[in-house]
């Protein structure tokens, strides 16, 4: 079944176009990579779908989004898309809080107090993003101090407690160190037993190491969207092919 | 090419005497003000009321310190609650609305109205129409309608100068503004939210000009009942001086009324350095 | 699912209603404020025409046949401010470009905070150290009978709006890119030479919105102008007569009138115009600082 469904889907900031008919589906439990040179609506495309575009100022857009069936601009309240399709960004950023309440932070919000299963979701978020052993036993430090490559794994954990449907990444290993990339890139492949993960990415090696489907996009239109291995080793457009050969972006 | 060197050297005269002048202002007005009024200042000055004839020429300011305080502490009542809620509405909520930018301008435009405006507007409102007379109460309106502009605009700043991507991470969990408010924007932004608070409350400690015609007496116990008229320092100091009572007492209390702005400043500047390492963290 | 997405509660939206209306009632206080002062001094408005209220120079509100003209403060007003704006002017830019460019790094960090703490220093000290100190001193060395005087209140003013027109040229100053810095310098002329043929025309237009918004202090401020003018309700026929600049007025005369009568309401209408005077040179900032922003995207 497919997590993600767009079709015809256009945005604009003001009357700039970003994204330009976009007809495209995300498969559930497995992992899309997006590709394309910078500027091109990747992240337009992401923040769409967890309607945190609109966040901008003059944001609007027109076409079908579903996910898992449900019109996304259709929904009233926001909170709910949000919840459902949780989503990394480009920056390691930890929210000014305890590592613990890092994790905690959606939870709390959506009404969970026992303090038992509060316990629980740490462990368990922790545990899924590979954090629990490094940080047990200072889960009341600042998240502030943890490394880049840890900063990036707590907010995957972050989101993971609010318990998405869909995970979005927004290049979420460009400010890292080959070490920690490649445990995410783990990370990655195992979450997507479980959910839908769409990764934006610069790195054509991390694309083919982890994704199953790659698209490629260029100035706000998917061109060309296929089997990983079938994109990269025979690309149907011209385009397609110059940016895989580095002649564009 | 000497004329030219010439020039830049009578230029950079000029540059380095008027930045050191105004070092030398500062320096000398508080040199000024401890050689003149710092023999006076002992515990029996700042705990009496004031004696003497004129009532004044001896004694102390007790009163007019507590004064102050109740001054301070409406003007306060009045304006923190209605300053945070306007600063959040402009930082957060604002975007929105096509309204935010004429609110901010008339906020801006309302911190350069002068505080005898404000004292005016208070005076007929308060003292006149609402029947007060010159109270507490109309002081502490009066003030706080001159604060106000002051917290609402460095409320609002402090805010917006909270990095937008802990908005965004905090939405994208599904949570609502209010709740990323409360748990990240508010704590993060809170001590530059209070050195404007502080900053604020310096101006209303030190304003004369709305309390002589809303609040101020020549003497009063300022028990801090909202209806009776109380003594404040500046106004105290202006008495003193203006009625010829005492050069000496005047001193004093413009000494003490410095070392308490002083104070404020520090404390301001150190919650701003405070919220610099935040910021860097 | 496992947890469930919180519905926004009520309370939570109601709180959010009540942040929204009560905001805009707060940042509307400013008509308020005007709608107000226009009310209570109507009866001024309607039975003297506005042209004679502002041209009158007889201040006569509680007379016989009361004369309310309020020339004499206006223009009293206005000496002060523009002379303080005079004196303060070249000080203060003088400072600003030693802040920005030459001063050492240590002694930039000991003079913005004095900058803050002269700002702090309430405006009655001032006028209390100007009347003891200043006019005393004109009094003695000029054998005057009294030393008060629009020019003593410019001085003191001068003194309080310095702060203001140091630091908000400085900023005008720092926002001109770096890259003008160098390459001015680059063509081997003196530091000098650079900031007053480059940097200064290049900031101008923002030294120029600092100096008016230390016009709108100036034009407002009442204790410094109430202990050193002289109040003197006549009109002021040099820098260095005294005269009664309308905040002093209002201060003065507003606890001996009689609400209801054509003395408060002329007070009042004393205090709109003054109002309106300094709202005007806010709006104009604004616009400047509009356009200034328009201009530096431009380049």
């Amino acid at each position: 079944m497919n997590a993600v469904e767009m079709s015809n889907f256009s945005a604009w900031y003001g009357r700039k176009a970003i994204l330009d008919n976009i007809s495209i589906s995300f498969v559930n439990r497995s992992i899309t990579a997006i590709v394309g040179p910078s500027g091109c609506g990747k992240t337009t495309l992401l923040r769409s779908i967890n309607r945190t575009a609109e966040m901008e100022y003059a944001f609007s857009c027109r076409g079908d989004l579903q996910v898992f069936g449900k019109q996304v601009y259709q929904i009233k309240e926001v909170d709910t898309v949000r919840k459902q399709v949780g989503m990394v960004y480009q920056i390691p950023l930890a929210l000014p809080l305890s590592i613990r309440e890092n994790v905690l932070f959606g939870p709390r919000y959506h009404g969970i107090r026992e303090q038992s299963r509060l316990d629980y979701i740490v462990e368990d978020c922790l545990r899924k993003v590979a954090l629990w052993d490094e940080v047990k036993d200072r889960q009341c430090d600042a998240a502030g101090r943890l490394s880049g490559g840890q900063k990036q794994r707590l907010a995957m954990a972050r989101v993971l407690a609010v318990e998405p449907q869909v995970l979005l990444l927004d290049e979420p290993c460009s400010s890292l160190d080959p070490a920690s990339t490649g445990l995410i890139e783990e990370l990655l492949t195992s979450l997507a037993e479980d959910l839908c993960v769409v990764i934006v990415t610069h790195n054509l090696f991390q694309a083919r190491r982890i994704a199953r489907q790659t698209l490629f996009m260029l100035d706000g239109s998917v061109i060309e969207t296929g089997p990983t291995d079938a994109l990269f080793s025979n690309p149907l457009d011209e385009r397609t092919r110059a940016f895989f050969s580095g002649l564009i972006g | 090419m000497n004329r030219r060197r010439l020039v830049d050297y009578v230029q950079l005269g000029f540059y380095w005497l008027s930045g050191l002048s105004v070092l030398l202002v500062l320096l000398a007005i508080i040199a000024y003000l401890v050689w003149r009024g710092g023999p006076q200042i002992n515990l029996e000055f700042l705990l009496e009321r004031p004696r003497g004839t004129p009532l004044g020429s001896a004694g102390g300011i007790f009163p007019a310190i507590k004064g102050t305080l109740w001054l301070v502490f409406w003007a306060l009542f009045f304006s923190v609650p209605s300053g945070l809620v306007t600063a959040v509405f402009l930082s957060e909520y604002g975007s929105r609305w096509r309204i935010a930018g004429l609110l901010n301008l008339m906020i801006q435009s309302m911190a350069g109205i002068p505080s005898i405006i404000t004292g005016l507007f208070a005076y007929a409102l308060g003292v006149v129409q609402l029947g007060w007379g010159i109270s507490l109460l109309a002081g502490g309106l009066a003030l706080g309608i001159m604060i106000f502009p002051v917290i609402a605009v460095s409320t609002r700043d402090a805010l917006q100068a909270v990095d937008n991507n802990y908005r965004l991470l905090a939405c994208s969990l599904g949570v609502s503004e209010l709740y990323a408010l409360r748990r990240i924007i508010l704590p993060r932004a809170m001590p530059g939210i209070l050195a404007g608070i502080l900053l604020a409350t310096g101006y209303a400690a030190g304003a004369t000009a709305p309390i002589m015609v809303t609040a101020a007496a020549i003497i009063s116990s300022s028990s801090g009942a909202i209806f009776e008229p109380v003594m404040a320092l500046p106004y105290h100091l202006y008495i003193l001086f203006n009625e010829h009572i005492s050069m000496d007492n005047a001193y004093a209390t413009a000494l003490i009324l410095v070392v308490i702005l002083l104070i404020i400043n520090m404390m301001v500047l150190w919650l701003r350095s405070w919220q610099e390492r935040i910021k860097q963290k | 699912m496992f947890i469930k997405t919180r519905d926004k509660s009520i309370a939570e939206k109601l709180i959010v209603a009540a942040l929204t209306t009560s905001a805009i009632i707060f940042g509307f206080m400013l008509i308020a404020i005007l709608l107000f002062m226009l009310q209570e001094s109507w009866a001024v408005w309607s039975e003297i025409s506005v042209w004679s209220f502002l041209s009158g120079t007889d201040w006569r509100p509680v007379a016989a046949v009361p004369q309310l003209g309020i020339a004499a403060m206006i223009a009293s007003t206005l000496w002060v401010a523009g002379g303080s704006l005079l004196i303060a002017a070249p000080l203060g830019f003088g400072s600003a470009v030693f802040l920005a460019e030459f001063a050492p790094f240590w002694l930039a960090a000991v003079l913005r905070p004095v900058l803050n703490i002269l700002t702090g220093i309430p405006s009655v000290v001032y006028g209390f150290l100007g009347a003891a100190v200043l006019v005393r001193y004109f009094e003695s060395s000029f054998d005057l009978a009294t030393g008060e005087s629009l020019f003593a209140a410019s001085l003191v003013l001068a003194i309080m709006i310095l702060p203001y027109i140091i630091s908000n040229s400085e900023s005008s100053l720092r926002s001109v890119p770096l890259e003008y810095r160098h390459a001015g310098l680059a063509l081997g002329v003196s530091r000098p030479y650079m900031v007053w043929r480059i940097l200064l025309p290049l900031a101008g237009k923002g030294m120029l919105g600092a100096l008016v918004l230390a016009l709108g202090r100036a034009l407002g401020e009442t204790m410094a102008v109430l202990m050193l003018a002289g109040n003197i309700l006549l009109f002021p026929s040099s820098w260095f007569s005294q005269g009664e600049p309308l905040p002093a007025l209002i201060a003065l005369e507003l606890g001996s009138a009689t609400p209801g009568t054509l003395h408060y309401q002329g007070l009042f209408a004393a205090g709109f115009v003054l109002l309106l005077i300094v709202i005007a040179i806010n709006i104009l900032i604004h616009a400047l600082q509009h356009k200034l922003k328009n201009e530096v995207s431009r380049f």
